[in-house]
């Protein structure tokens, strides 16, 4: 019995690509063989939170992932554990939190499944401290049409391996991921906000605050109307503590009344919306005040917030996180101001973290600073993002092609070292591509 | 993760998808011990191992097709009581299914489809029914659909073989209920399954996890019939007093 494909429309998480495909969604190993049997070309698909177009595309069979979503296997003297790649983090986080384990480089909502964060080598709250998804990934299994089933590690089909972690999903199907857990220091974290006077400043004091601390990064509200600051801000510093949350419910939070992929018919992010909605909330952070929040919440930060992705309407958002030196730190925000100044459209999230060790593929990755941007698509957009390209690239940053819908070849085989033998080896593995996206069509990979 | 004291003693029977799977989860958070059975050993150790880690409860895995006409349904009975310790609280048959069924008339799929969605969970019924009424309780929930209601030119098969069940389940019901066993038939609209994925339908599609939760809490009330969610009761009797010059028209492609 084969599994029936259905024609399906998607559209990726930023709102601004559309494909028409067919979807299956395999419950059980077998089907998973069922799922990718025919010719037409595949790709997984997981929570459906990519910001690009990556487990899409048009004419391909979008594989949904979600309902495999089994522990494998659990080591309880290393912590190691082996899950299905649809298993949620947050799912993941419930099971390994009462065994005295977590993972630290989680991405802030828990639907993400496991095989996404394997897909684009993730990172969470704290690079710096807890380093890329790929840093705890030590065995994987993949399954593709001519190859089959593999197992890979770094050890073991090591060229696989790497070609996977941060691969897009363009080597098949994930079928099992192991993970490295860490010992869980506490069930609370304290949080204390730290202002800073602009984005300038917000680097120093992130590497004064580093050591000691479990994570650190920090908001800036570059959306004012007017002011002489260039991005005015709180830096967050976290801590495990043992004191329990004032307001904690155990780890369990009541499911959103909002899907994070639901989006208003027209976007409300005009300027004075934006200025009065973020200086609002940055008169919230008072000075040096502490928080301890519990896990759950203090991990997975835009639980909760989902009205601010419904709030830019069916036209979508543009999101551009790049990593940039910090030697060129000054001259990278001394060109990207006047390019914020001329737009007419707000920025509705400007956020930094502090990355070390370097990337791979064409995954986000490298150390230095790294600054997220967030604009609702409108007119301008493209112009300012295609002028952010051009900037990234004078000052050898590098672009998180995970979070952009529209970078194309050219700009990503100037900014990647590594683009050419990584589309090699990919062509190479997958001559056929039978694996396949938007995000590849576009990519050129 | 220690073991606590069992809340109950159950056996799901085509446990490694949709509603099944919900089903054996569902029961193990709720702290039931299990025997779970379906035709793929492979996917039904995964299922096991994956119940034992969440819950700490233990989980049996027995590989059965119950579509087979040489199945022993009494030693297959017989080996699910031995593994619980001697007594079954519930057993629940949400195995069924009829992707080759959607084809149009076959000869070929009658057997089969009425093997899984009647001929299966009646016997195994049956073979239940005899152990339970000797301890004088338990329950035993079948699992049907609403095309028992409304057949279409497209699964003819399988709506007189879900059709069968409930009638064979309303018998059982009045064979067993003096003795203590409750009969209960639960007859399913719309849920999120392989085969649902992706399509539009006019009436809300139940999640697997709140089809079972609601098998679980039936299980615990008296025999009956029982339409989740309870509005395909409506849908179902107004389709069966259709007459067939409306019908018809109701399905036709």
């Amino acid at each position: 019995m084969s599994l029936p494909a259905i024609p399906l429309t998607l559209r990726s998480f930023d709102g601004t690509e559309r494909t028409r495909g067919s979807g299956v969604r395999p419950e059980r190993r077998r089907d998973l063989e069922d799922a990718i049997r025919c010719d037409a070309p595949f790709i997984a698909r997981g929570a459906g939170l990519s910001y690009c177009a990556a487990s899409m595309g048009d004419g391909v069979v979008s594989v949904d992932m979600l309902r495999l979503d089994r522990v494998l296997g659990f080591d309880p003297e290393s912590g190691e554990i082996t899950v299905e790649p649809g298993l949620g983090i947050g799912a993941l986080t419930e099971l390994l939190v009462p065994r005295g384990r977590w993972l630290p480089p989680l991405p802030g909502y828990p639907s993400i499944s496991v095989g996404g964060c394997v897909a684009f080598d993730v990172h969470g709250k704290s690079q710096l401290h807890s380093g890329n998804f790929a840093d705890w990934v030590t065995r994987l299994a993949v399954l593709h049409p001519a190859h089959g089933e593999i197992a890979c590690s770094r050890t073991e089909h090591a060229e696989l391996f790497e070609l996977t972690i941060g691969g897009m999903g363009l080597t098949g199907l994930i079928t099992s991921v192991t993970l490295k857990t860490a010992p869980l220091p506490a069930r609370s974290l304290e949080i204390e906000a730290l202002p800073v006077r602009n984005l300038y400043e917000a680097p120093a004091l992130m590497r004064e605050r580093a050591p000691g601390v479990d994570a650190l990064y920090s908001w800036h509200h570059l959306a004012r109307l007017g002011g002489r600051e260039f991005g005015p801000g709180v830096v967050f510093v976290e801590r495990f503590v043992a004191e329990r949350a004032e307001r904690s419910n155990g780890d369990a939070r009541s499911a959103p009344w909002l899907s994070l992929q639901a989006r208003a018919p027209l976007s409300l992010w005009s300027r004075p919306f934006a200025a009065l909605a973020l200086g609002g909330y940055r008169a919230l952070q008072r000075p040096n005040r502490k928080r301890v929040l519990p896990l759950r919440q203090a991990l997975f930060p835009i639980e909760g917030l989902e009205v601010y992705y419904f709030a830019f309407g069916a036209r979508g958002l543009r999101e551009y996180q790049l990593i940039v030196p910090e030697a060129r730190w000054v001259p990278f925000l001394d060109a990207l101001r006047p390019l914020l100044d001329r737009v007419r459209f707000p920025v509705t999230l400007a956020s930094l973290k502090l990355f070390g060790g370097a990337g791979r593929n064409l995954s986000f990755g490298g150390a230095g600073v790294c600054l997220a941007l967030d604009v609702p698509r409108a007119a301008g957009s493209e112009e300012l993002f295609a002028a952010l390209d051009e900037l990234a690239l004078r000052q050898g940053a590098t672009v998180n092609v995970a979070k952009d819908s529209r970078i194309g070849a050219e700009a990503c085989r100037r900014l990647f070292a590594d683009y050419d033998r990584y589309a090699a080896s990919l062509r190479a593995y997958d001559p056929d591509r039978r694996c396949r996206s938007r995000l590849r069509e576009r990519l050129g990979v | 993760m220690s073991s606590s004291a069992s809340a109950g003693r159950a056996v799901v029977v085509g446990a490694t998808s949709g509603v099944g799977r919900a089903l054996a989860r569902s029961l193990a958070a709720a702290g039931q011990d299990l025997v779970i059975a379906a035709r793929d050993r492979a996917e039904l150790d995964v299922v096991a191992a994956d119940i034992v880690f969440r819950h700490g409860r233990s989980c049996h895995a027995l590989g059965q097709d119950i579509a087979d006409p040489a199945w022993d349904a009494e030693a297959f009975a017989a080996a699910c009581f031995e593994k619980l310790g001697g007594s079954v609280d519930c057993l629940f048959v949400p195995a069924g299914g009829a992707r080759e069924d959607d084809r149009g008339p076959n000869p070929a799929v009658v057997a089969p489809v009425a093997g899984l969605n009647f001929v299966g969970p009646a016997r195994l019924g049956a073979a239940f029914a005899r152990r339970m009424e000797r301890a004088g309780n338990g329950a035993i929930v079948f699992v049907s659909s609403i095309a028992a209601a409304a057949p279409r030119s497209e699964n003819s098969a399988y709506s007189a073989a879900k059709a069968a069940l409930e009638v064979y389940a309303a018998g059982l019901r009045h064979a067993l209920e003096p003795r203590g066993v409750r009969v209960i038939c639960a007859v399913l609209g719309y849920v999120d399954t392989p085969q649902s994925f992706g399509r539009k339908f006019a009436l809300p599609v139940a999640a697997p996890e709140a089809v079972a939760e609601r098998l679980i809490q039936l299980s615990r009330g008296p025999g009956g019939t029982y339409h989740l969610p309870r509005f395909w009761w409506l849908v179902t009797t107004t389709l069966r007093a259709l007459p067939w010059t409306v019908y018809r028209h109701l399905f036709r492609k």
